[in-house]
C-alpha cells in the first residue's frame, strides 16, 4: 500500500511541476495585464514542438550526449516561446489593452486557434502525434517495487530549478519589482517611472518561456506530443492559477501540485478514475472560483477581474 | 443630435412625408436591398474558393469606404429608419424566396436551414451576453442539452419532434439554471472561466456517461420531423414540381427563427429588457435603483439557454446524428464569434454574424483545415479594428468609442 502512494506521490510531484511551470505564466499576465491569455497552453504546446525538432536536428548534427540534447532542448524551446510570447504581445493584446474583458478574452482565444492550426498545417504531419525524444528511457532507481526513473527525477528538479529562478527573479530583481509593482497597480507603478510597455514585453517573455519549458518536460514525461494538447494544459494551468489567486506567484506555485494532487487522487482512488480526471480538475476550478475567488490562499486585498 | 439617436428610437414619430416623398424612399430602398440581396445570391453562388475570397474582400473594402463616409451612413440609417416596415416586409420575402432561386441545389438550401439554426442559438447567447452583459463561453452546453434530450427521447421513447422540441429547450433551460447560480457570484474574467469550466465538464460527461449520450458513438438514427404520415425528409410536389426535401427545414428553421426575432424583440423592449440593460450598463447602480439583480440574471441565463437547447434540438433531428464532437469548445466560441461579430445587443446584426459564420466557413472549404487559420486571424483582426461589431447596437457603440464619449462630457462643461 504504501508503495503505491510513495508512486503516486512520485507522479504527482512530476506533472505538479509542470502545472506550477504553466500557472505562473497565467499569473504573470493576469497580475500585469488583466488579461487571462487562453493562448498559453498553445505556447506550451509550442514548446514542445520546439523541443523535437531540437532533438531532430541534435541527431542530424551527430551530437550523442543526452544531457546536452536535452539542455538544448530546454534554451532553445524557452527562446523560442519567449518571442512568439512577445510577439502575440505586441500585435495582438497591445492593440486591445484596456478594452472590454469580453473583447480581451476572444482575442486570446482567437490567437490560440491560430497558434494551434498553425502548427497543425505547416509542422510536417503536424495532425498527428509525433513521438519524443527521451535520453534516459530505460533507466531509473528502485526502491522496492517504487520506481522513479531519471527523467522524472529530472523533470521534478529542473521544475524545482526553474521556479527557485522565477523566485529570485521576481523578488531580488529591478525587472521583478517593476513586474510586482505593476500588477499590484498600473497607474501608481508608471507614475514612479516604469514604462508599463516593456514590463509587460517582459512578463511575457519570462511567463512564455516558463510555458516553453512546460512544453518540453511533458515531451520527455509522455513521450508524445500533439497539436491539440495545449489546451487541456491551459486549463489546468489557469485551474493551478485560479486556486493560488490569480496575480498570485506563489499561490500559483502551490496550486500547480494541488492540482496534479486532485488528478493522481482520482485516478487512484475512483474506479475508471483517468476518465474522469480532468473532469474533477474543472469542477475544483468551479468550485474554487465560486467559493473562494481570490484563491486557497488569503492573499490581502485581492483585485478582482 | 447624434445622441439623442436612442431616444429616437424609441419614440413613434409621426411620419410627416408625403406620398411622392414615401414613393421615392420606397423605390430606392427596393433598388438597394436587391442590390445587396443579388450581390449575396452571387455570392453564394461561388463555388471557387479563391472567388469567395476575392468576393469576401470585396465586400470588406465597400464597409471600410461605407464607414469613412458618416454622410452615407447617416443617410442610410435615415431611410432605414423611416421605412421600417416596407425594408421588414422585403426582407422577409427574399428570405422567403431564397429556397426557390436554388432550387436544383439543395446543398445551398440546406446550408441557409444551418444558419437559420445558429441564428437562433446566436440570437439566445445575445439574450444573456448581448442584453444582460453575462459572458457565458460554455454556449455549446444548451445546444447540447436540447440535442440529446430532443434525440434520445425521439429515439428511445418514440415521442414526437414536435414535443421534444420545447422539452429540448425546457432540458437546456435548466442546464441554464443550474450554472446561473454559481455564476451570481462571479464577474467579467471569472464568470468567463466559470462558463468555460462547465462547457468542457459538460463535454466530457458527453463522451463518458455513455447511459445518456451513447458517448463517442454518438446518437444516430434520429428520425425526423413528421405531421402525422408525412415527415420532412418527403419532398413536397405541387402542381407536378418536386421541391427538394431540404426546403422543408429551411422553412422550420426560418419560421423558428423568426419567433426568436420577435420574442428578442419584444424582450428587447420590455420591462425585462430595460432592466437587463440597466445590469448590464452599472451593476450596483440597478441595484440601487430596486431592480432584483440576481433573479434577472438566472432570468437572462435561462432564457438564452432555452433558445439554445431549441437550436440544438431542430439540429439533431435535420443532421440525424449527435456526436460530443458537434459540442466543443470551439462551438462555443463560433457562436460566441457570430454575436460578437455581428454586433452585440443588436438582433440583425447577430442574425446576420450567425449566417456569415455559417456560410463562409462552408464555402472556404477548398481551403480545408486552413479556414481555422484564417477564422483565427480574421478573428483577432476585427477585435483590434472593430470590437463593437458590424452592426452595433447605438449603446454599445458609444461605450466602445470612448473619445466620442469624452468629448460629451468636455461640452457639457464636467470635468
Amino acid at each position: 500500500m504504501i508503495e503505491t502512494w510513495a508512486q503516486q506521490l512520485i507522479n504527482g510531484l512530476t506533472i505538479g511541476g509542470m502545472y506550477t511551470l504553466v500557472a505562473v505564466g497565467f499569473t504573470l499576465f493576469f497580475g500585469v495585464l488583466r488579461l487571462i491569455n487562453f493562448a498559453h497552453g498553445e505556447v506550451f504546446m509550442l514548446g514542445g514542438f520546439v523541443g523535437l525538432v531540437v532533438a531532430w536536428s541534435a541527431e542530424g548534427l551527430g551530437i550523442t550526449n543526452g544531457i546536452i540534447i536535452v539542455l538544448l532542448m530546454f534554451l532553445i524551446a524557452m527562446g523560442v516561446c519567449a518571442i512568439i510570447g512577445a510577439v502575440m504581445e505586441r500585435f495582438a493584446y497591445r492593440p486591445v489593452r484596456g478594452m472590454p474583458v469580453l473583447i480581451m478574452l476572444v482575442t486570446s482565444l482567437a490567437v490560440g486557434i491560430v497558434v494551434r492550426e498553425a502548427v497543425k498545417e505547416f509542422f510536417p504531419e503536424g495532425a498527428n502525434p509525433h513521438a519524443f525524444f527521451s535520453p534516459f528511457k530505460y533507466e531509473s532507481i528502485n526502491f522496492g517495487s517504487v520506481i522513479l526513473d531519471y527523467t522524472q527525477l529530472g523533470l521534478i528538479i529542473s521544475s524545482l530549478l526553474l521556479v527557485y529562478g522565477v523566485h529570485l527573479l521576481v523578488t531580488k530583481t529591478w525587472v521583478g519589482r517593476a513586474m510586482r509593482a505593476t500588477s499590484e497597480d498600473l497607474d501608481a507603478a508608471r507614475m514612479m517611472g516604469i514604462e508599463s510597455d516593456v514590463v509587460i514585453r517582459n512578463t511575457f517573455f519570462l511567463g512564455s518561456a516558463l510555458g516553453g519549458a512546460a512544453g518540453v518536460m511533458n515531451g520527455l514525461y509522455y513521450l508524445s506530443i500533439r497539436f491539440d494538447m495545449g489546451w487541456v494544459m491551459a486549463i489546468k494551468g489557469f485551474t493551478a492559477a485560479v486556486i493560488g489567486g490569480l496575480g498570485n506567484v506563489y499561490g500559483a506555485m502551490f496550486g500547480g501540485y494541488i492540482v496534479a494532487a486532485v488528478e493522481v487522487l482520482t485516478v487512484a482512488l475512483i474506479p475508471e478514475g483517468s476518465r474522469y480526471k480532468d473532469v474533477f480538475v474543472f469542477l475544483l476550478l468551479i468550485l474554487v472560483l465560486v467559493f473562494r475567488p481570490s484563491g486557497l490562499l488569503k492573499t490581502p486585498a485581492q483585485k478582482m477581474g | 443630435m447624434p445622441e439623442l439617436d436612442f431616444i429616437n428610437d424609441q419614440i413613434v414619430r409621426s411620419d410627416t412625408r408625403t406620398l411622392k416623398e414615401k414613393a421615392k424612399d420606397w423605390i430606392i430602398l427596393f433598388c438597394c436591398q436587391s442590390l445587396i440581396f443579388g450581390v449575396f445570391l452571387v455570392g453564394i453562388a461561388l463555388e471557387d474558393a479563391l472567388l469567395v475570397t476575392g468576393f469576401l474582400l470585396l465586400i470588406i473594402l465597400v464597409a471600410i469606404i461605407w464607414n469613412r463616409r458618416p454622410d452615407l451612413n447617416q443617410w442610410s440609417q435615415e431611410l432605414l429608419r423611416n421605412n421600417r416596415h416596407f425594408a421588414n416586409t422585403f426582407l422577409v420575402l427574399i428570405l422567403v424566396l431564397y429556397p426557390f432561386i436554388f432550387m436544383d441545389n439543395p446543398y445551398l438550401i440546406h446550408l441557409g436551414a444551418l444558419a437559420a439554426i445558429f441564428a437562433i442559438m446566436a440570437l439566445g447567447l445575445n439574450i444573456t451576453l448581448g442584453f444582460c452583459g453575462l459572458l457565458d463561453v460554455g454556449f455549446a452546453v444548451y445546444f447540447a442539452a436540447g440535442a440529446y434530450t430532443s434525440s434520445q427521447l425521439a429515439v428511445h421513447f418514440d415521442v414526437s419532434f414536435w414535443i421534444g422540441l420545447p422539452l429540448g429547450g425546457l432540458m437546456a433551460a435548466l442546464f441554464g439554471f443550474a450554472i446561473a447560480w454559481p455564476a451570481l457570484r462571479v464577474h467579467d474574467h471569472y464568470l468567463a472561466l466559470v462558463t468555460l469550466g462547465y462547457g468542457l465538464i459538460m463535454n466530457l460527461l458527453q463522451r463518458n456517461f455513455t447511459f445518456l449520450t451513447n458517448g463517442t458513438d454518438g446518437v444516430i438514427n434520429i428520425p425526423p420531423p413528421a405531421i402525422g404520415e408525412w415527415d420532412f425528409i418527403q419532398p413536397i410536389t405541387i402542381g407536378g414540381i418536386e421541391f427538394p426535401f431540404q426546403m422543408n427545414f429551411y422553412f422550420l428553421g426560418l419560421i423558428l427563427a423568426g419567433l426568436t426575432v420577435l420574442i428578442s424583440v419584444r424582450l428587447r423592449d420590455s420591462n425585462l429588457g430595460r432592466q437587463w440593460e440597466a445590469i448590464r450598463e452599472e451593476e450596483i447602480a440597478a441595484k440601487c435603483f430596486g431592480i432584483n439583480v440576481p433573479f434577472l440574471k438566472i432570468i437572462a441565463f435561462s432564457t438564452g439557454a432555452f433558445f439554445g437547447g431549441i437550436g440544438g434540438a431542430v439540429f439533431a433531428h435535420m443532421i440525424g446524428f449527435v456526436h460530443p464532437d458537434n459540442f466543443v469548445l470551439l462551438t462555443s466560441i463560433m457562436i460566441l464569434a457570430m454575436v460578437i461579430i455581428g454586433g452585440m445587443g443588436n438582433i440583425f446584426g447577430v442574425v446576420l454574424g450567425a449566417v456569415a459564420l455559417t456560410l463562409i466557413p462552408e464555402r472556404l472549404r477548398e481551403f480545408e483545415d486552413l479556414r481555422m487559420l484564417l477564422f483565427g486571424g480574421c478573428l483577432v483582426l476585427i477585435m483590434i479594428y472593430r470590437p463593437q461589431g458590424l452592426f452595433p447596437s447605438t449603446r454599445r457603440r458609444r461605450e466602445l468609442k470612448s473619445d466620442r464619449v469624452n468629448e460629451l462630457i468636455k461640452k457639457s462643461g464636467r470635468k
